[in-house]
C-alpha cells in the first residue's frame, strides 16, 4: 500500500513562549515491512528542522526562541507498506520455548527482555497470560500472542483520559482500562515475563473503513479462539467494520520476535496482527523512548494542545 | 626534639619507611631534612602553608555539612614521593588502561563487537544507568570519548599498586595537584632544588592544547573554549573557577549559553559568540534537559544534539559514565585483553559482582570482611566498609544488596599504604592513595607526573574522599636518580623512631586485608 500520512500538531500558548527547544520522533522506519519514500518537518514559526537517525529510528530536531503564541508541527510523509497477509510465515503447532530459552537469544535481546519503570512485573500479568494460555490454538509462540492479543482486547476497556503518559501498567491493570499505550505496555509485561523479547512501536494506523478506499472489512483480524489458524487472510470476528481505534492519532502497538528471527507487530488495542495498514514510526523498549514531540520552553502552561493525524492510500 | 619521634609503621606498608625503619631510599633527602627541622620550624612553615591556602581560597564545599558551605581543603605539608621506575609503570598501565577504555566506549556505542563477542554480558551494558541510547552511532571528535580521566591508584600490603576505580565522566582535583605545588615551592623550596621533582605546571597548558585540537571543522582561526560549571553550590566550583583562569577561557553556567539553529552561542554583551569547545564540569543527566533530565535547570537545552551534529565539542563525551560503573570495572583486565590483546600492566583489586549467583552469597556471608560498594556512586557515598561497620548498617546494606544485586559490588578490605602526616605537633601515619590525571589528545595520551595524593586524615580511617574529611599532599616523581644521589647512607643516630615499630617488622601482618 501507498500511504500519506499527515499529523499535524498544534500547541496553543495563552501568553508568549519563548526559547523553545524540541525533538520529534516521528520519521516512518525503512526496513522489511515497509520503505519511506519522502518525509518532512515543517514548523510554524518558521525555523530550520534538523536531524539524524538512532537504530531505533529517525529524530528530528528544531528550536524556536523567538515569543510565540502557538507552535504547529507538520509532519508529512509517504510511506510503501507490504505485508498484505500478517499471519504468513506464522507456525503455530510445533513448540518452539527451545528458542527463547537460548542464552544467546536472551543476551542479544536483553532489552527488550528487561523490565522498565513503565513496564514492571505485575503480578496481576500471570494471570492475564494464563488466560491466553487457555485459549491458544497451538503450542507455537505466534499462537500464544495471536490469543494474548485477543485476551487483552476484551478483557480491557478502550477509554482515553483515565491514564497519561507516564502511567505504568499497574493503573491499567486496577482499572481495567486505558489507551493503546497501555494495552501496548500490558502485552510487553506479559510477553517479557514468559521470556519473548518484545518491543514497543509508535506509528500510524490506515483505517480503511473510515475513509472507504477499500469496501472489505480488514482482513487482518485475529480469527475467533478455537479455531485453527493456516495463514487464512479472510478470516475476521463480528466486530469487524468498526472504526479503527488510534486512527486518528499516532498508535502504538507491540513488535515481537518470533524463532524465525522476525519481528512481527501485535496490536491489542484492535485485536489485530499487523499488516500493511500498520506504518512504523520508532521503536523502543517502552513510551519514554519514542515520546512522539517532547520539548522544553519558558513560558505558561499550553493551554491547549491539538493533534491530527490523517492517513491516506494513495492509488 | 624530631617531629618523627614517636613515629610507628604499625605493620602497615609506609611510603616513607621500609619495615626495618629506614628511610626508602628516594625519600631520604626528605626525611634528612624533616628530622633536622625543629618543632617550632616546622609549624612555621606549615602557618605559611594555611596563609597560603586562605588567600589563594582554596575550599572546597561539602554536602550534608550545615557547618557551613566552604572550608578550607587540608592540604598535609609532607609531601609523597614516588620514583621515576615506579612513576613509569604507572603511566605505562593507564595509558593502556585509558586506550582500552576509550575503544570500549567507542564499541558500546557503535558495533558492539565485544558484547556480540560474549566477552561481557550485553545487560550489563546497555542496561545501565549511564549508558546513553540517545548516543549509538554518535562520532566524537577523533574518537575519543574520555579526554580527561582521573584514575585512582592504591597500594596494598605487599606494596603492589592496585586501580580501585577509573573516572571517565567529570574527575575533580586537578587544581589541589597545581596549587599544592604552588604551596610547597614555597614553603619548602631547598628540597625542590636538591632533588629533581619532575614539573607539573604545564598541565594546563596540555589540557588547553587538547580542547583547542577538538574544534569543529567550520571553526576558523582560534576556537572559542569555555568551561561550563553548575554553579556556586557545586562542591568542586573552585576548581572550576581556578582552571578556567589557568586556561585563559571563560567560565560559564548553563543560562549563559543557548543553541539556535544547530550551533552554540554565549552570551556576550557584544552579542551572541559561536562556541566551539565545551569543557563541561556538568554531569550527563543535567547537561541538557531536553534530552536527559527535563528537570534540570544546569544545562543547556538543545546541547546534545548539536554536539552529534558536530557543530560544537564536549569534553568528556556523552555517555563515559557506562565505563566507569563499578561493575564495568571488574571487566576492564578483559577489556584490555579484548581490544590490545595485551596483559594488563596495572592490575585491579579482586571484585564480587553481586549479580553473580555466586558472588551474591560470598558477599551476603562476608560483609564483615569486604567493602561494597554502589554502581554508580562517587565520592565516598553509598558504600559500606564491613569491618568498620555496625551490625545495624550491614543489615541494612546486605537489604540493598539483595533488592538490586545489579547496583552492588564488594571487594576486599585493602590495607592502604601509609604516609606521615601532621598529627597535632607530630608525624603519625594517615593512609593514602594516588589520582593521576591522565589526557587523552588527538595525538596521543599524557599524563603529568605525579598526580592527587589523598590522605585520611582521621586515624584509622580508609576514606580519602575530600567530601569525606581526606586531605590532600603534593606528589613529587623524580626524575631519574639513584639511591646514592638521593641522601647517602643513613647515619644510626637517625633511625631513633623505631624504637616504637614493630620489631619483627619484616613479616608484616595481615592487617585488615580480609583476604
Amino acid at each position: 500500500m501507498r500511504l500519506r500520512i499527515t499529523h499535524n500538531t498544534i500547541y496553543r500558548y495563552p501568553s508568549t513562549a519563548i526559547e523553545s527547544h524540541n525533538e520529534a520522533r516521528l520519521i516512518p522506519i525503512t526496513d522489511e515491512h515497509q520503505t519511506c519514500l519522502d518525509h518532512r518537518i515543517t514548523v510554524n514559526p518558521t525555523c530550520g528542522v534538523y536531524s539524524y537517525a538512532l537504530p531505533t529510528g529517525g529524530v528530528s530536531y528544531f528550536n524556536v526562541r523567538e515569543p510565540h503564541y502557538y507552535l504547529n508541527i507538520l509532519s508529512e510523509s509517504l510511506v510503501i507498506t507490504y505485508r498484505s497477509n500478517p499471519f504468513e510465515g506464522f507456525q503455530f503447532i510445533e513448540p518452539d520455548e527451545e528458542f527463547y530459552a537460548d542464552d544467546s537469544v536472551r543476551q542479544h535481546f536483553c532489552e527488550y527482555l528487561a523490565e522498565t519503570k513503565l513496564v514492571p512485573f505485575h503480578s496481576d500479568i500471570d494471570r492475564i497470560a494464563a488466560v491466553a494460555d487457555r485459549n491458544r490454538t497451538g503450542p507455537g509462540a505466534a499462537a500464544f500472542l495471536i490469543s494474548l492479543t485477543r485476551t487483552l482486547h476484551r478483557a480491557f476497556e478502550f477509554r482515553p483520559g483515565v491514564t497519561s503518559v507516564h502511567s505504568t501498567i499497574s493503573h491499567v491493570l486496577e482499572q481495567g482500562s486505558g489507551v493503546c499505550q497501555d494495552f501496548s505496555h500490558l502485552m510487553l509485561a506479559i510477553c517479557r515475563r514468559r521470556g519473548i523479547p518484545a518491543r514497543y512501536i509508535s506509528g500510524y494506523l490506515y483505517n480503511s473503513v473510515d475513509h472507504s478506499v477499500s469496501p472489505s472489512v480488514p482482513s487482518f483480524r485475529t480469527p475467533p479462539e478455537g479455531e485453527a489458524i493456516a495463514g487464512n487472510e479472510d478470516r475476521f470476528d463480528g466486530e469487524a467494520g468498526a472504526a479503527l481505534l488510534g486512527a486518528d492519532v499516532m498508535h502504538a502497538w507491540v513488535e515481537c520476535l518470533l524463532p524465525d528471527g522476525s519481528w512481527r507487530g501485535f496490536d491489542p488495542t484492535n485485536n489485530l496482527v499487523a499488516n500493511h495498514h500498520f506504518v512504523k514510526v520508532h521503536i523502543g523498549r517502552d513510551y519514554s523512548d519514542v515520546v512522539p514531540l517532547r520539548g522544553v520552553y519558558k513560558g505558561p502552561t499550553a493551554e491547549s494542545m491539538q493533534i491530527n493525524v490523517k492517513v491516506i492510500e494513495e492509488l | 626534639m624530631s617531629l618523627f619521634e614517636s613515629y610507628a609503621t604499625d605493620g602497615f606498608y609506609d611510603e616513607m619507611f621500609e619495615p626495618s625503619g629506614l628511610p626508602r631510599p628516594h625519600y631520604r633527602k626528605l626525611y634528612q631534612r624533616l628530622v633536622s627541622m625543629s618543632k617550632e620550624d616546622f609549624r612555621r612553615r606549615c602557618q605559611l602553608a594555611d596563609l597560603t591556602l586562605v588567600n589563594q581560597g582554596i575550599t572546597f564545599a561539602v554536602y550534608g555539612n550545615d557547618a557551613g558551605v566552604e572550608k578550607p581543603f587540608p592540604f598535609d605539608l609532607i609531601p609523597r614521593i614516588i620514583p621515576s621506575a615506579e612513576w613509569d609503570l604507572i603511566e605505562r598501565g593507564l595509558k593502556q588502561r585509558l586506550t582500552a577504555l576509550n575503544l570500549f566506549l567507542h564499541d558500546v556505542y557503535h558495533d558492539q563487537k565485544i558484547l556480540n563477542d560474549r566477552v561481557i554480558p550485553r545487560d550489563l551494558v546497555v542496561d545501565a544507568v549511564n549508558y546513553r541510547r540517545e548516543f549509538i552511532g554518535a562520532n566524537p571528535p577523533h574518537g575519543i570519548y574520555v579526554h580527561i580521566c582521573g584514575s585512582d591508584l592504591i597500594r596494598n600490603a605487599d606494596g603492589q599498586l592496585l586501580v580501585l576505580e577509573d573516572n571517565l565522566r567529570t574527575p575533580s582535583g586537578v587544581s589541589y595537584v597545581l596549587e599544592n605545588r604552588i604551596i610547597l615551592t614555597r614553603v619548602l623550596p631547598q628540597l625542590f632544588r636538591d632533588l629533581a621533582v619532575r614539573p607539573v605546571e604545564h598541565y594546563s597548558t596540555q589540557l588547553l592544547r587538547n580542547l583547542m585540537d577538538l574544534a569543529p571543522e567550520h571553526c576558523n582561526g582560534e576556537p572559542n573554549v569555555v568551561l561550563l560549571t553548575p554553579g556556586v553550590y557545586n562542591s568542586a566550583y573552585f576548581e572550576h573557577s581556578f582552571l578556567a583562569q589557568q586556561l585563559g577561557i571563560q567560565l560559564v553556567e548553563g543560562r549563559d549559553l543557548f543553541v539556535d539553529e544547530n550551533f552554540v552561542y554565549m552570551k556576550t554583551t557584544s552579542g551572541p559568540q559561536r562556541v566551539d569547545v565545551i569543557y563541561r564540569r556538568v554531569d550527563d543527566d543535567f547537561l541538557d534537559p531536553l534530552v536527559f533530565r527535563a528537570d534540570s535547570a544546569l544545562g543547556v537545552p538543545g546541547l546534545i544534539n548539536v554536539y552529534r551534529a558536530g557543530n560544537v565539542s564536549l569534553a568528556n563525551s556523552i555517555g563515559t559514565g557506562v565505563a566507569d560503573d563499578k561493575v564495568i570495572y571488574a571487566y576492564v583486565p578483559r577489556i584490555i585483553e579484548y581490544y590490545l590483546g595485551e596483559k594488563p600492566i596495572l592490575s585491579n583489586v579482586e571484585t564480587y559482582l553481586a549479580w553473580q549467583p555466586k558472588d551474591l552469597s560470598y558477599i551476603l556471608d562476608n560483609l564483615d570482611k569486604l567493602v561494597v560498594k554502589a554502581a554508580n556512586e562517587s565520592g565516598g557515598y553509598g558504600m559500606l566498609i564491613g569491618p568498620q561497620a555496625t551490625a545495624a548498617e550491614r543489615a541494612d546494606f546486605a537489604n540493598r544488596i539483595k533488592s538490586n544485586p545489579r547496583n552492588y559490588i564488594a571487594q576486599p578490605l585493602i590495607s592502604l599504604s601509609r604516609s606521615p602526616a601532621l598529627v597535632e605537633d607530630r608525624f603519625e601515619g594517615r593512609h593514602i592513595d594516588l589520582r593521576p590525571y591522565v589526557l587523552y589528545g588527538k595525538d596521543d595520551i599524557t599524563i603529568v607526573p605525579g598526580g592527587l595524593t589523598r590522605v585520611a586524615l582521621r586515624k584509622g580511617s580508609y576514606v580519602v574522599n575530600s567530601s569525606q574529611g581526606g586531605g590532600s599532599k603534593d606528589t613529587w616523581v623524580l626524575a631519574g636518580e639513584t639511591p646514592e644521589a638521593l641522601g647517602g647512607e643513613m647515619r644510626q643516630t637517625q633511625r631513633s623512631h623505631t624504637e616504637t615499630a614493630p620489631q619483627d617488622a619484616e613479616n608484616l601482618p595481615d592487617n585488615g586485608g580480609a583476604h
